[in-house]
């Protein structure tokens, strides 16, 4: 058995990532994960939250919108509907989405679903902030 | 010599359609790259989530069914079509042959008992089934295409659609859109989207449970997340799929126009040059014959 796990991250648009890596964390529906290679297969849902490939200064860091993750012993799939890594994220866009965000979600006529849209946007945004972050500290 | 006006005018006026088809076909070369590409992209995601929802939804009993999921009752039932074309024309039988293939499939369903309401992605064919269908059209989208995003299909289109579904408006929902298969062809294709297609693979079934993954946090709730995602998955998937399909029709359509002028063309020339022979011969024999006479 290969010591690395394969690593694809796909949104609706694109395959936007695919690499081998030793260790992939995501955040699972009931807390972050760790995957390595020889996982048993699960699936689960996804929080918005930091994908992160490998350990220590050589990781990568993905934001990522909810989604679903499916593991194989081989191979993990990231099923997200927008991720963004590190480079990609600027301070900039993230304050501008999320007042575009809030000033839409503050329109009292959104039906129920359009409003969980906005919601999410402001979650994956704060997600995006949080990763930001990070790269600072 | 109003003749020769006339056919001057006529081949300065297909010289002219030939240089517009020409740019647009360029245009659609051009848009098609990029379209191709955004299609072709969207498919992984689109494969994996069907093939996760298909290995879940044999994995559930079917008596707890997700409304989405669940068999409408037999009988008749209120279907809904959404049906995607090009928000313009010029494209050969891109359009037609979705308009084509509604018609037939709302006469069908309408014979069979069932009611039947549409949405239109795309101009064209709510311009031309307007007259016969407009109390059944639900919505119209236009200019979804423009700046493709899965997030606009998801809130314009997916999000009505599903909250329609949810207040009892319809109980099943079927995509029609035309695929894209290479530069040259695009292929009709129907896709039910409520309730979620599963086939029922019975014979695979024991081999699949013993392998079955562990969910998290269950299979139900993973299911009730995955199947509304996959719905507005489908609809922009279709959306990339058409959009993509549109601009290789359009090229083929106009590489023909291209052709067609170029021939006329050469015909017309010809008609040209004969006639201002005859013409220039005609004036001779008559300066000779008046020259001759005057020797005489």
């Amino acid at each position: 058995m290969s010591i690395v796990i394969q690593m694809e991250l796909v949104t609706p648009e694109a395959l936007l990532h695919a690499e081998e890596s030793m260790l992939v964390t995501a955040p699972g529906a009931e807390g972050y994960f760790g995957v390595m290679s020889g996982h048993a297969p699960f699936v689960t849902l996804l929080k918005p939250g930091i994908v992160t490939l490998g350990e220590g200064d050589d990781a990568k860091h993905f934001a990522v919108a909810g989604g679903f993750a499916e593991v194989m012993p081989e191979k993990v799939t990231i099923l997200t509907e927008r991720a963004l890594s590190r480079e990609q994220i600027s301070a900039q866009q993230i304050q501008d989405e999320l007042k575009e965000a809030r000033t839409k979600l503050a329109a009292s006529d959104l039906e129920e679903t359009t409003a969980a849209l906005w919601q999410s946007r402001i979650d994956f945004a704060n997600v995006c902030q949080e990763l930001l972050n990070k790269q600072k500290a | 010599m109003a003749n020769l006006k006339h056919l001057r005018n006529r081949i300065r006026s297909v010289n002219n359609t030939r240089q517009i088809t020409k740019a647009m076909k360029m245009v659609s070369a051009a848009k098609l790259r990029r379209s191709q590409e955004r299609a072709l992209a969207t498919r992984p995601y689109s494969l994996r989530i069907r093939a996760m929802i298909q290995r879940l939804a044999t994995l559930i009993p079917a008596d707890n069914a997700l409304p989405l999921l669940s068999r409408p009752p037999e009988g008749a039932r209120k279907i809904h079509l959404v049906i995607y074309t090009a928000d313009r024309g010029l494209c050969g039988s891109f359009n037609s042959s979705i308009i084509r293939a509604t018609r037939a499939r709302i006469a069908q369903l309408t014979q069979q008992g069932h009611t039947v309401s549409l949405t239109f992605v795309g101009r064209k064919a709510h311009d031309v089934l307007k007259r016969q269908f407009g109390a059944l059209t639900r919505d119209v989208h236009v200019g979804l295409t423009r700046n493709l995003t899965f997030e606009s299909a998801e809130r314009i289109v997916a999000a009505k659609l599903l909250a329609d579904f949810e207040t009892g408006q319809f109980d099943e929902c079927h995509l029609v859109y035309n695929a894209f298969k290479s530069a040259m062809t695009q292929e009709l294709t129907w896709r039910q989207l409520i309730p979620a297609p599963v086939e029922n693979s019975a014979g695979a079934d024991d081999e699949e449970v013993l392998s079955s993954p562990l969910f998290e946090p269950d299979e139900e709730t993973v299911l009730a997340a995955l199947l509304p995602r996959n719905i507005a998955v489908q609809i922009f998937q279709a959306l990339a799929e058409s959009n993509a399909a549109e601009h290789a029709a359009r090229m083929t359509a106009m590489d023909n126009a291209v052709r067609n002028a170029g021939e006329m063309l050469k015909k017309l020339n010809i008609k040209y040059n004969r006639t201002r022979q005859a013409a220039i011969t005609t004036e001779l024999m008559e300066i000779i014959g008046g020259s001759e006479s005057l020797k005489g």
